[in-house]
């Protein structure tokens, strides 16, 4: 303290000295930096710093919470679009079946379809008309007089040929029969039960 | 000031020890970041990996098998087992989160199962129960394969519905063939752990099989994967798609008229092959065909593709091959005029007759041929070397391999023709003595469609690898075996068997038709020798004769109501039908060459 205090009172020990003396004895004294005096740090300050730390911790919770929805939504959007493919892939399914020939035969035969009239050709150099081929001498139907497939496809036998929409299905009270696992008794099976 | 000089020295010595503390601190942290790090790093790894972390493979999809035209032959569909972890199995109450006083049974939970499966409940139970007698402690069991997308779903709400964590859905890709039989001879099928037969086998490793990937996951204290945490290590290549050159609609039709004349005449099998004149297969089509979705439906004995494995002596249908070789070396024409007795008995071992008596006959080359006379061939082939012979066999591609099915048979010529006993040297013209395959046949006759040309038979087009590329299998060369003459020559003479055989359900009026019909002996019982009564009977032809597109083979074998072959010439002239129908082939524009099958002095 008393190099600061010496300092502050040099100018008024002499008052009375000349301005010339005065600046070369100014000239000789280097001023000491002010030190700067430590406050006590302002409420202000603190609320500012404490806000922004805060800004920041709900910054990065909303941040993460986006992403996390973000995830959510993804995930459920990937499992719909799972979904839709498998339902896609279940109705490719059928169609490939459907569009199998003997699907195609037995149905054109089911509407009383036959093997027909081959093409007729017209012969544009004489403007003549030429039929096709003569008929087959085999006209037998697909299906055999004991009710299968010449050519069989156990895609079309096991199911029913026709077009079959996934249907929900309404979960049915089981009809009751011999040992049925009636809900009352039923019992989760246990090591030799 | 002595205080401040004490006080400025405390803390440099603070901040000094502050700093060493820190370093030190620093590098504590920086040697045991190594340690973990790089030097313990792969064995800290292979513990947590081991701990929560677990690997999968990654499926890729076996690659379809399409004809021509892109309809699927063989798909993958995805499938699911239905799994259960029997030791969990348990009443649900109110501790997995039911409503209090809710109770959803063993029983129940079973019976929801086997509704959405269609199985008998009891039959899981006791699956179960079997399960736990056998391991109190069974961790896994399969209660049923094959849940279909639907299914799937069904499995999936009912698992939203119940806290059932110890029922899970394991995807388990399957096969499916949507055209059943429709080449289920060529395409094969599939058993539970690889290609059992067919295209799925020979085709799997350089087409069709998947190249599996990987991947890992953490896992919660209950074995289930969390959610987020599975990484790829391993991309998965889905397999490629083969493609035929085999037309599924063509190749129906076959199979359904092979199926109704072997109905028809009671025979044991037939075959109907069609190819077209470069050589690729149209059809393939025998009967009865393995239907790959239900392979155990069919005997094992009729799971190959006979056209490749079986073999029998081709009989009169083989006079063409001798005619040929004949005509191009020059010791026939069609006019060549020969007197012909029913039967050729010289002094000697040999004796040849014809299938009926006859008075002699003066008969040309051509005649010879529609009247199918085995001494007529004899005596028009005194002049020809046998091994000569053998070298036009060989071109036409007899004793090799057509297309490398699986199981086919190749039956090797023999390897000094003129060493041969003089009965099989004269019986080798008309199709006895030699053993070939179907598709050898049909081998032989394309080269005689492509004018005198051999192409390989070709079963498979393509394969299309995933990432696009496009492998064709590779062809051998295209070789001359006869002149385009010689070829041109022997169609204007099969074109007369066909309108002058007598068979009035030969011919298609308005359409050329090159054939030539066979009645081949069969040896059923070694050492009986030729059965007495039973044949194959064949025709194998090419239309439309004035410009090559088709060969037609067919074959019955063992027929019962019609042992000639008047039982094959109405299924070569339906074949040959449908073809002008599915292809729209206009009627021929000129006329078969008059080639005269009688001479007189």
């Amino acid at each position: 303290m008393s190099a600061l205090e010496s300092l502050h009172t040099l100018p008024e020990r002499a008052p009375g000295r000349s301005p010339e003396r005065e600046s070369e004895r100014r000239r000789r004294l280097v001023a000491l930096p002010r030190p700067t005096v430590r406050r006590a740090p302002s409420v202000v300050h603190g609320v500012v710093a404490l806000a922004g730390l805060g800004a920041i911790i709900l910054g990065q919770l909303g941040l993460s919470m986006a992403l996390g929805e973000g995830a959510y939504e993804i995930a459920g959007l990937e499992a719909s679009s799972a979904q839709l493919s498998r339902e896609q892939q279940t109705l490719q399914e059928q169609l490939d079946t459907l569009e199998s020939p003997q699907q195609v035969a037995t149905a054109a035969e089911s509407l009383g379809m036959v093997q027909g009239q081959a093409s007729q050709f017209l012969q544009l150099s004489s403007g003549a008309v030429l039929g096709g081929p003569d008929a087959l001498h085999m006209q037998q139907p697909s299906i055999a007089t004991n009710g299968n497939l010449l050519v069989g496809n156990e895609l079309l036998q096991s199911s029913t040929p026709a077009p079959q929409a996934p249907v929900v299905q309404e979960p049915v009270e089981p009809e009751p029969y011999p040992g049925m696992l009636l809900p009352a008794e039923g019992v989760a099976p246990g090591v030799g039960g | 000031m002595p205080t401040n000089e004490r006080s400025r020295r405390m803390t440099r010595v603070r901040s000094i020890l502050t700093g060493i503390v820190v370093v030190a601190l620093v590098g504590a942290c920086v040697v045991r970041l190594v340690d973990i790090q790089l030097v313990r790093a792969e064995a800290l790894n292979a513990e947590a990996s081991g701990r929560v972390g677990a690997t999968a493979p990654i499926h890729g999809t076996r690659g379809d098998i399409v004809d021509a035209n892109g309809t699927v032959l063989a798909g993958t569909v995805d499938r699911w087992d239905l799994t259960i972890s029997p030791q969990f199995v348990h009443d649900l109450t109110e501790r997995d989160g039911l409503e209090a006083g809710e109770v959803v049974t063993g029983g129940e939970i079973f019976e929801r199962l086997a509704a959405i499966t269609g199985e008998d409940p009891l039959v899981y139970q006791a699956a179960v129960d079997a399960a736990l007698l056998a391991n109190p402690e069974s961790d896994y069991l399969v209660l049923d394969t094959g849940l279909d997308g639907t299914q799937y779903q069904q499995m999936r709400d009912l698992q939203q519905e119940l806290p059932i964590g110890f029922v899970t859905l394991r995807s388990n890709p399957q096969r499916v063939y949507p055209a059943g039989a429709v080449a289920g001879n060529l395409v094969g099928f599939m058993g539970t752990d690889g290609p059992l037969a067919g295209l799925e086998m020979t085709q799997d490793q350089s087409c069709l099989a998947p190249e599996p990937g990987e991947q890992t996951f953490e896992r919660g204290a209950d074995g289930t994967p969390i959610p987020g945490s599975t990484v790829v290590t391993e991309q998965s290549a889905d397999g490629g798609t083969l493609q035929l050159t085999i037309d599924a609609d063509v190749q129906f039709q076959a199979q359904q008229l092979a199926e109704q004349y072997r109905q028809q005449y009671q025979a044991q099998s037939a075959n109907v092959i069609v190819a077209r004149t470069d050589g690729s297969l149209v059809a393939v089509a025998q009967t009865p065909t393995v239907d790959p979705n239900d392979p155990a439906a069919t005997a094992a004995s009729d799971y190959g593709s006979f056209a490749f494995t079986q073999g029998l002596e081709p009989g009169s249908i083989f006079k063409t091959m001798a005619m040929a070789a004949m005509l191009d070396l020059g010791l026939v024409d069609p006019g060549t005029e020969r007197t012909v007795p029913w039967r050729y008995d010289p002094d000697g071992p040999v004796r040849v007759s014809d299938a009926h008596s006859h008075p002699d006959m003066q008969w040309t080359a051509t005649g010879i041929l529609v009247n199918s006379s085995n001494v007529g061939m004899v005596d028009l082939a005194q002049g020809m070397s046998r091994d000569d012979y053998f070298d036009y066999l060989a071109g036409f591609g007899f004793g090799a391999e057509t297309v490398g099915f699986p199981g086919e048979s190749t039956f090797p010529l023999a390897s000094d023709p003129s060493g041969l006993d003089a009965q099989t040297q004269l019986n080798v013209l008309f199709g006895q003595g030699i053993q070939v395959t179907p598709m050898q046949m049909v081998g032989a006759y394309q080269t005689i469609a492509n004018g005198g040309v051999h192409s390989d038979l070709q079963l498979v087009d393509s394969c299309t690898l995933a990432d696009g590329t496009v492998v064709s299998p590779e062809q051998g060369d295209d070789t001359r075996v006869i002149g385009e003459d010689t070829a041109d020559t022997l169609l204007g003479m099969m074109e007369h068997v066909v309108t002058d055989y007598g068979a009035v359900q030969f011919p298609i009026p308005g359409y050329r038709v090159a054939a030539k019909t066979g009645t081949a002996e069969v040896v059923l019982d070694p050492s009986v020798g030729y059965d007495p009564v039973q044949r194959i009977v064949t025709t194998a032809g090419v239309f439309p004769a004035d410009d090559p597109q088709f060969v037609v083979y067919v074959q019955l074998d063992l027929p019962q109501t019609e042992r000639t072959s008047a039982a094959a010439i109405p299924l070569f002239h339906d074949m040959v039908s449908l073809l002008i129908r599915e292809y729209d082939i206009p009627p021929s524009t000129s006329q078969a060459p008059d080639l005269p099958l009688e001479w007189n002095d």
